[in-house]
C-alpha cells in the first residue's frame, strides 16, 4: 500500500525523534556507569569522618523553608541539628505558616525574639522576626519568621541572612544522612582545576521506610503503587540521568530538596527567581549563565550518587498530577526566560548540548507523546495502520523500557543495595513492564496539563498546589 | 552453580554492557541466518521464520527487540545473582567484624602478645578479610591517640601486614593503589618510600592526591623540600591531609616551601609556619600578602594577623582588608583591638562600622565599646538605622 506523502515525511520525522530519544537513552547509560565507577572508586575508602579534622574548610548553612509543616518540624530539625560538619550553621524560615509551626519550634527549642541586624541583599516578603535558642546547644540554630512569599521567597530571606561560604537548600521535611555534609562538600574540595559552583545529591523514596529519631532505621520498598512507580522513576532519573549530564558537566537542575551552592554565586547571580515555580531548576541555570557571561571562570556543578537525602513523595494520583504540573511549569517558564542559551555556542555544552535536550526530550515530549497517540488513532480511522508493524514497534518501545528501568536498578543494586530482599526485584520487573502503560501515560497527561495550564489558564501559571504529605512510619521524638 | 559464583565474582555493570554489547553483535551478525553453523555444532535460528519477512528497518528493530529481551534476562540474572552475593557477604561480613573484630578490639584495650598477634593473622584468610582487617585497624589508628594509637600499628607490624601494602601497591588497579598508599600514609610504612615516590607524579589524579598525602605522612623525619619543586596542583583536600599530617614535623625547610612555585605548597608551607609559631618568618610572609593566589594571599593574611606586633604590620593588614573573607576580617578586628592603641584603631573600627555589612559592623563595634564605653550611646541613637539595627543586635542577650 502506497502512503501519502505527507504521512511518509511525519512517518519520518517521528522515526528520526524516536532514534534520537533511544540514542540519547543509551549514551546516557553508558556515560553514568563511566561516572558512577569514577565516583566509586575515589571515594572507596570512605575517611568522611577525617574531613572533621580539617583545618581549612568551607563553612556552610543549612537553609530550610518550612510552610505548614507541625506535624513533624520538631524531628526534621532535631536531624539537621545532628548532622556532622565543623562548621555550620540551620537556618529555618518559617514562610508565614498557618499552623502551629512556628510555636512548635519556638516552645520545643526554647526561643526567645531577637534583634539580629542583616542586610536585605535580596528583597523579600516582610520579615517578622528572627528567633535563637535560650539553650547554648542549639546556638547554630536560628528560626526567620516571614510572611508568606513562597519557597524561593523564604529561600531568598534564608541567604540574605546568612554568610557562611556555602550554603545547602533542603527541603525541611527530608530526612539527610548524618554525613550528608561531609560528602557534599568533598567536590568543592578536592578540585583543582576549576571552581565548583553546586554539588547536588540524589533524592530517595522514604514512603514506607522505618524512621526513627529523625533518621531511617529501615529501607523498605514502598507499598503504595504510585510511590513505587516513583522509586522506579528516581531510580532512572537520579543514577542514570544526573549522573550522566554530571559527566559532561551539563547537569541543568539540582533538586531544590537537597542541593549545596556556592553562596556568593547564588547571590550575584541574584538568588531564587520567586516568579518561578521551578526556582530549583532556574537558579541552577541562571548561575550557569552568571559564569559564561559574568566571571567568564571555569566551573562545574558536581553530583554526588550516594543516597543521602531521603523524601516522602506522593502517594496519591491528585498530590502527584500538582507536583507534576507543577514540575512542567517551571520547566517551560525557566526555558523561555533563558531561551537564548539554546544551539548559542558562548554558553559551551549547556547551549549546545543540555538545552536543547532539555527542550526536545524533557518538556516536548509528552507534547510529541500525545501527538503521536492522536496520529495513530487517525491513521488507524483512515486503515492506514500496519498492525504487525505496530505491535514491533510497541513490543520495542516496551523491552527498551524494561531494560533501561533494570539498568538503574542494577546499578543501584551494585553500588548501594538499600532493598535487601528478592521479592523487590520480582515486584520492580512487573512494575517496569506496567510502567509504559500505566505511569508514564498518567505522566505525559500530567506535563499536558502543565503546558495548558501555563499557556492557557495563566492564573494557574504560578500556583504551587497544596503538597499534603503523610508523615513517616514511626516517630518518636516528639515527647 | 560454578558458572554462577564466577560471574558474581566479577559482576560490575561494565560486565553486563560488555555482554549485551556481545549479544548485540552476535544478533546482527546471525539473526538473519536460517542455521548458524561453526565446525562444532549446526543450531538452528528459532527467530528465522518471524524475521525473514522483515526488510530493511523492520528486520532492525525486530533485531534490537530481541537484544532488548536478552540484556533484561541479563539483568535480572545479574540482580537475582548480585542480591543473593549480598546477602551472602553481608552476613559472612558481620561474622567477621562480631568475630575478628572484637578479638582486634581486645587486642587494643588490654594487655596483648605477639601470640595474639599471630591468632588473629590465622583469622584472615581471604583477600578481602585482610583488607577488611587492616582498613579497620587502621581507621582506629587514626581516630585514636596515645596507646591504642601505638598498639593498632605494633598490631600492624605484628600481623605482618605488609605484604598486603606491597601486593595492592603493584596491583593494576586504581581501587588497590589507593587502598595500599592510604594504608602505608596512615601507619608511616617508610619502607614504602620508593614506591609511593613512583606515583606522586602518576598521570590519575586519584592515586596522584592519595600518593603526595602518603609521601608526606611517611617523611616524617624530612623537611618536606620533595614539595617545594611538585608541579602537580593540590587541592584543598590535600592542603588539609598535608598540613594534618605535618603540623607537628620539627625538619620543615619553610623557607624552600615558601619559594615554591606551586601555590597549594606556600600556602601549605605558611599554614604549617603558623601552626608551629614560626614567628621569625614574618619578613618573609608579609611581602605574600601581594600574591597573585587566592590561596596564598588569604593564608599570609592569616599569617600577618598571628604573627603581628608592630602599628606597620596592621597597616599592611588594614590595606588589605577589604580582600580578606570575612573570618579573615572578624579576626582582624579582633587583634587590632587587642594589640593596639586607641588613636590608630578607633578611626578605623569607626569606617568599618559606617560603611561595612552587618556582621563586620556589630563585630567592630563590639570592639569599640569594649575599649570605651562612650560609644555606646553614640551607637544606641545614631541617625543611620543599620547602625541603630546592630547596636541592639550587640546588645541583645541571645545573639
Amino acid at each position: 500500500m502506497e502512503l501519502p506523502l505527507v504521512i511518509k515525511i511525519l512517518n519520518t520525522l517521528i522515526f528520526v525523534y524516536a532514534c534520537m530519544l533511544f540514542i540519547s537513552y543509551i549514551v546516557t547509560a553508558l556515560m553514568s556507569t563511566s561516572e558512577l565507577k569514577k565516583y566509586h572508586t575515589r571515594n572507596r575508602l570512605p575517611d568522611f569522618i577525617r574531613i572533621l579534622s580539617f583545618p581549612k574548610l568551607p563553612s556552610i548553612s543549612v537553609v530550610a523553608p518550612a510552610y505548614n509543616e507541625e506535624r513533624t518540624i520538631i524531628e526534621n530539625i532535631n536531624c539537621l541539628l545532628s548532622l556532622k560538619y565543623p562548621n555550620f550553621e540551620i537556618v529555618i524560615v518559617n514562610d508565614g505558616s498557618k499552623d502551629q509551626t512556628l510555636q512548635k519550634i519556638i516552645s520545643y527549642f526554647n526561643l526567645v525574639k531577637t534583634d539580629s541586624a542583616y542586610e536585605q541583599t535580596i528583597e523579600t516578603k516582610k520579615i517578622r522576626g528572627v528567633y535563637k535558642s535560650q539553650n547554648n546547644a542549639y546556638n547554630h540554630l536560628t528560626i526567620i519568621d516571614k510572611e508568606n512569599g513562597g519557597k524561593a521567597d523564604a529561600l531568598n530571606a534564608g541567604l540574605n541572612y546568612i554568610s557562611n561560604d556555602l550554603f545547602l537548600a533542603v527541603d525541611v521535611d527530608t530526612i539527610l544522612e548524618p554525613d550528608a555534609l561531609l560528602r557534599m562538600v568533598k567536590p568543592f574540595i578536592e578540585e583543582t582545576k576549576v571552581k565548583v559552583i553546586a554539588s547536588g545529591g540524589v533524592i530517595r523514596v522514604a514512603n514506607s521506610c522505618e524512621v526513627r529519631n529523625g533518621r531511617i532505621v529501615k529501607v523498605n520498598f514502598p507499598k503504595n503503587i504510585w510511590a513505587k512507580y516513583q522509586t522506579i522513576e528516581y531510580f532512572r532519573a537520579f543514577t542514570l540521568g544526573r549522573m550522566a549530564w554530571s559527566r559532561i558537566n551539563g547537569l541543568l537542575i539540582i533538586s531544590g530538596a537537597f542541593g549545596l551552592f556556592d553562596r556568593k554565586t547564588a547571590l550575584d547571580a541574584g538568588g531564587y527567581d520567586t516568579k518561578t515555580v521551578g526556582e530549583d531548576l532556574e537558579l541552577v541555570v541562571r548561575m550557569r549563565r552568571y559564569m559564561h557571561e559574568v566571571t567568564k571562570e571555569k566551573y562545574r556543578i558536581a553530583f554526588i550518587p550516594d543516597p543521602l537525602c531521603w523524601t516522602e513523595v506522593p502517594e496519591s494520583l491528585k498530590v502527584l498530577s500538582r507536583q507534576r504540573n507543577r514540575w512542567t511549569r517551571g520547566a517551560i517558564e525557566t526555558i523561555r526566560k533563558h531561551l537564548k542559551m539554546t544551539f548559542n555556542p558562548k554558553f559551551g555544552r549547556i547551549g549546545m548540548i543540555s538545552f536543547p535536550y532539555w527542550i526536545a526530550f524533557e518538556w516536548l515530549a509528552p507534547l510529541i507523546q500525545v501527538l503521536g497517540i492522536a496520529y495513530v488513532i487517525v491513521l488507524t480511522a483512515l486503515g492506514l495502520v500496519d498492525f504487525k508493524v505496530f505491535l514491533i514497534m510497541t513490543l520495542f518501545v516496551l523491552t527498551f523500557a524494561v531494560m533501561y528501568a533494570f539498568y538503574a536498578v542494577l546499578l543501584e543494586s551494585i553500588y548501594y543495595n538499600k532493598y535487601k530482599n528478592l521479592g523487590y526485584l520480582t515486584t520492580t520487573l512487573f512494575l517496569s513492564i506496567l510502567e509504559v502503560f500505566v505511569y508514564q501515560p498518567m505522566n505525559t497527561l500530567f506535563s499536558l496539563q502543565g503546558n495548558i495550564d501555563y499557556f492557557f489558564r495563566k492564573k494557574n501559571r504560578h500556583a504551587w498546589g497544596n503538597m499534603q504529605r503523610k508523615g513517616f512510619a514511626s516517630s518518636d521524638t516528639q515527647n | 552453580m560454578r558458572f554462577a559464583g564466577i560471574y558474581r565474582k566479577y559482576l560490575s555493570p561494565w560486565v553486563v554492557v560488555a555482554i549485551g554489547g556481545s549479544v548485540f553483535v552476535l544478533t546482527f551478525l546471525y539473526l538473519g541466518q536460517k542455521d548458524i553453523t561453526n565446525p562444532y555444532f549446526i543450531f538452528h535460528n528459532p527467530a528465522y521464520p518471524i524475521v525473514s519477512h522483515a526488510h530493511g528497518w523492520l528486520y532492525v528493530v525486530q533485531a534490537l527487540v530481541l537484544v532488548f529481551l536478552s540484556i533484561t534476562v541479563l539483568e535480572l540474572f545479574s540482580l537475582y545473582i548480585g542480591t543473593a552475593r549480598r546477602l551472602f557477604t553481608d552476613k559472612k561480613e558481620q561474622e567477621f567484624n562480631r568475630d575478628t573484630l572484637n578479638q582486634m578490639m581486645d587486642y587494643l584495650t588490654k594487655e596483648s602478645s605477639t601470640a595474639d598477634a599471630r591468632k588473629l593473622r590465622a583469622l584472615t584468610k581471604s583477600k578481602s578479610e585482610k583488607r577488611l582487617f587492616v582498613n579497620q585497624l587502621r581507621i582506629s589508628a587514626v581516630l585514636t591517640k596515645g596507646k591504642v594509637h601505638d598498639d593498632c600499628i605494633t598490631l600492624f607490624h605484628e600481623m605482618n601486614f605488609n605484604d598486603v601494602v606491597k601486593k595492592n601497591l603493584r596491583s593494576p588497579y586504581v581501587r588497590d593503589k589507593m587502598f595500599a598508599l592510604r594504608v602505608a600514609g596512615d601507619f608511616q610504612l617508610s619502607e614504602f618510600n620508593p614506591s609511593i615516590a613512583k606515583y606522586i607524579y602518576s598521570k590519575n589524579d586519584i592515586v596522584r592526591s592519595e600518593a603526595i598525602q602518603a609521601y608526606v605522612k611517611v617523611n616524617a623525619d624530612s623537611d618536606l623540600s620533595f614539595l617545594t619543586d611538585y608541579t602537580h596542583s593540590l587541592s584543598l583536600l590535600d592542603f588539609n591531609e598535608i598540613v594534618n599530617a605535618a603540623k607537628h614535623y620539627r625538619n620543615i625547610h619553610f623557607e624552600s616551601l615558601f619559594s615554591s612555585p606551586n601555590a597549594a605548597v606556600r600556602a601549605i608551607g605558611i599554614r604549617l609556619a603558623v601552626i608551629q609559631n614560626k614567628t621569625e618568618f614574618k619578613p618573609l610572609l608579609l611581602p605574600m600578602i601581594e600574591d597573585k593566589t587566592a590561596i596564598v594571599r588569604e593564608e599570609a593574611y592569616g599569617a600577618i594577623i598571628a604573627f603581628a606586633t608592630e602599628k606597620e604590620d596592621f597597616k599592611a593588614l588594614i590595606s588589605h582588608f577589604d580582600n580578606m573573607n570575612k573570618n579573615l576580617q572578624l579576626k582582624l578586628i579582633d587583634e587590632i583591638t587587642l594589640r593596639n592603641e586607641r588613636d590608630f584603631v578607633s578611626p578605623f573600627l569607626e569606617e568599618l562600622i559606617l560603611k561595612y555589612p552587618s556582621d563586620i559592623k556589630i563585630r567592630a563595634m563590639s570592639n569599640l565599646i569594649k575599649m570605651d564605653i562612650s560609644f555606646a550611646l553614640k551607637y544606641m541613637n545614631h541617625e543611620n538605622e543599620s547602625i541603630r539595627n546592630a547596636y541592639k543586635h550587640l546588645t541583645d542577650f541571645y545573639l
